[in-house]
C-alpha cells in the first residue's frame, strides 16, 4: 500500500532541506564575504588612512606576488654618488627621485646643481636629492645623450642636432657647432646595486593595490575569479533559500493555525 | 637603462637642420602660452619656494610643493603659472592667468588621472574667473565640485590658490628688485 505523506511532512521536509541549504551557503560564503567587507570598507577609505602611500615589505606576500629583487647593473657617477633607475623609477644614490621617468638617459653636475636626463625632461635637483625643477626636452623629444662641452655648458645631443641649456636652467637653444663630451654609464657598485634592489622591491606594492587585487579575487591568481564568483553564488543562494525558507514557515504556520 | 654606446668621449654634434628655437615646456604648455600671449611667448622668468616662501606655498597645498622654483611667464600686469599637482596618483598639469589679483583664466593642460576628467570642462574652470584670495589665503568664493573627481576638484582648488599667492609673491619680489 502507498503511503501518502501529508502536506505537514512535505513542508517539514522541505523546511529542512531548506535550512540545510541556508547554512552550506552561509558557511561557503562566511570567510569570502569577510574578505570582501573588510577589503571594501579599507578600500573606501585607502586615501585617508594612506594605503596608497604605504609599501607592503612582507617578502612572502611580494613573492607571492611575483615581485622580484632587480638590480641595476649600470649607472652614471657623479662626484658624490651615484644616478640609477630600475622599472622607470629613479634613485640618487638610495634616495628614490622620479617615477615614471622611463630611461634614465645621463647624469651630470652643473655647479651646485644635479642634473638627471630622463624621458620627460631634465630633471634639475639640489645636493640633497630635492627637486629643483623639470626642463622639459626641446620639441624634438629626449635626446639620446646629454653632456658638456669645453665651457661646461650642458647639452642634449641628437642624430644631427645639439641644444644648450641656458645659464638660467630655464630652457634650450640651439646650440650650433659643438664639440661635446657625452655622459656614459659605468657599472654599478655592486654593494649599492643590491641593496638598491632590496629597497626597490619594497617599494612597489602599495596596500591599497594589495587590497583592490584580495577585493577582486585576483591575488588568488586564476582560482582568484572563480572564487570571487562562488562568493557571489552563495550570497544569491542565501538570499533565495532564506526567502524560500521564511515563505514556507509562513505558509506551514497558515496551515496549522489557520 | 641605456649603457650608453657613444664610447667616444668626444663628439662633434653635426648641424644639419636644427630648429632655432626650443622653449624648454610640452607642446600643450606652449599652446596655452601662445594662445594667451598671441603667439609672442615671453621669455620664462622664476620664482624661488625658499624659506617663509616655502612653508606658505605648503601651507596652502597642504604639503611642499613638488619643486623648489616656479617658472612663470609675464607680460604687463599679466602672469601667467603653469603649476602641477597630485589629484590621486598622477600630477594635473594647469595654467593660470593672474591679472590685479584675480584669476582672468584656468585651463586644465595636461591630465594624467584615469578619473575625475572632467576637471577638463570649461563650465568647471570658469568658476574661477575673477576669483581672488581672501585673507586667509582661500579663495573669496565656493567652487562646486564634480561627482567622481573630488580630488581632482581640490587639486585645481589648491594650485588656484597657490597661483594667486605666487603672483602676489612675484609682484613684491620685482618691487624689491626695483
Amino acid at each position: 500500500m502507498i503511503k501518502v505523506p501529508t502536506p505537514c511532512k512535505v513542508a517539514n521536509g522541505t523546511l529542512q532541506i531548506l535550512a540545510a541549504l541556508h547554512r552550506w551557503a552561509g558557511a561557503v560564503s562566511l570567510l569570502l564575504l569577510l574578505l570582501l567587507a573588510i577589503s571594501g570598507v579599507l578600500l573606501n577609505h585607502a586615501v585617508a588612512l594612506g594605503l596608497d602611500k604605504r609599501y607592503v615589505a612582507a617578502g612572502w606576500l611580494l613573492e607571492w606576488y611575483g615581485i622580484e629583487a632587480v638590480a641595476p647593473q649600470a649607472g652614471f657617477r657623479l662626484d658624490d654618488g651615484w644616478v640609477s633607475e630600475i622599472d622607470g623609477r629613479v634613485y640618487l644614490d638610495r634616495q628614490p627621485i622620479a617615477d615614471d621617468a622611463g630611461e634614465l638617459i645621463g647624469a651630470l653636475r652643473i655647479g651646485e646643481v644635479i642634473a638627471v636626463a630622463i624621458h620627460p625632461g631634465l630633471l634639475l635637483l639640489d645636493v640633497n636629492g630635492e627637486r629643483i625643477d623639470l626642463v622639459p626636452w626641446p620639441e624634438i623629444g629626449p635626446p639620446v645623450a646629454v653632456g658638456t662641452n669645453e665651457a661646461g655648458e650642458s647639452l642634449a645631443l641628437y642624430a644631427g642636432a645639439a641644444y644648450r641649456l641656458t645659464g638660467d636652467l630655464l630652457a634650450w637653444e640651439a646650440a650650433g657647432r659643438v664639440v661635446i663630451k657625452p655622459v656614459t654609464a659605468e657599472l654599478l657598485d655592486r654593494d649599492l646595486a643590491g641593496r638598491l634592489a632590496e629597497i626597490h622591491r619594497a617599494q612597489v606594492l602599495t596596500w591599497e593595490r594589495a587590497l583592490l587585487e584580495l577585493h577582486a579575487g585576483r591575488l588568488f591568481g586564476r582560482a582568484g575569479p572563480w572564487l570571487a564568483d562562488l562568493a557571489a553564488l552563495a550570497i544569491l543562494l542565501l538570499a533565495a533559500s532564506g526567502l524560500w525558507s521564511w515563505q514556507a514557515r509562513r505558509k506551514r504556520q497558515r496551515e496549522l493555525f489557520g | 637603462m641605456r649603457v650608453c654606446a657613444l664610447a667616444s668621449f668626444v663628439l662633434l654634434a653635426p648641424l644639419a637642420a636644427v630648429p632655432t628655437a626650443a622653449s624648454g615646456v610640452e607642446p600643450e604648455v606652449e599652446r596655452f602660452l601662445g594662445a594667451e600671449f598671441g603667439g609672442d611667448i615671453p621669455p620664462p622668468a622664476q620664482l624661488w619656494l625658499v624659506g617663509e616662501r616655502r612653508q606658505e606655498a605648503a601651507r596652502i597645498l597642504g604639503h611642499p610643493y613638488a619643486t623648489r622654483r616656479v617658472r612663470y611667464w609675464q607680460r604687463d600686469a599679466r602672469r601667467v603659472f603653469v603649476l602641477e599637482e597630485i589629484g590621486k596618483e598622477m600630477p594635473i598639469t594647469a595654467g593660470f592667468v593672474v591679472a590685479g589679483g584675480r584669476l582672468k583664466r584656468v585651463a586644465i593642460l595636461i591630465y594624467r588621472e584615469s578619473r575625475g576628467g572632467e576637471v577638463r570642462r570649461g563650465s568647471f574652470t570658469r568658476q574661477f574667473e575673477d576669483a581672488a584670495l581672501d585673507e586667509r589665503s582661500f579663495l573669496d568664493r565656493r567652487i562646486d565640485g564634480i561627482s567622481g573627481a573630488t580630488l581632482s576638484v581640490g587639486a585645481i582648488e589648491r594650485l588656484a590658490r597657490l597661483a594667486l599667492w605666487l603672483a602676489g609673491e612675484s609682484e613684491k619680489q620685482q618691487a624689491a628688485d626695483g
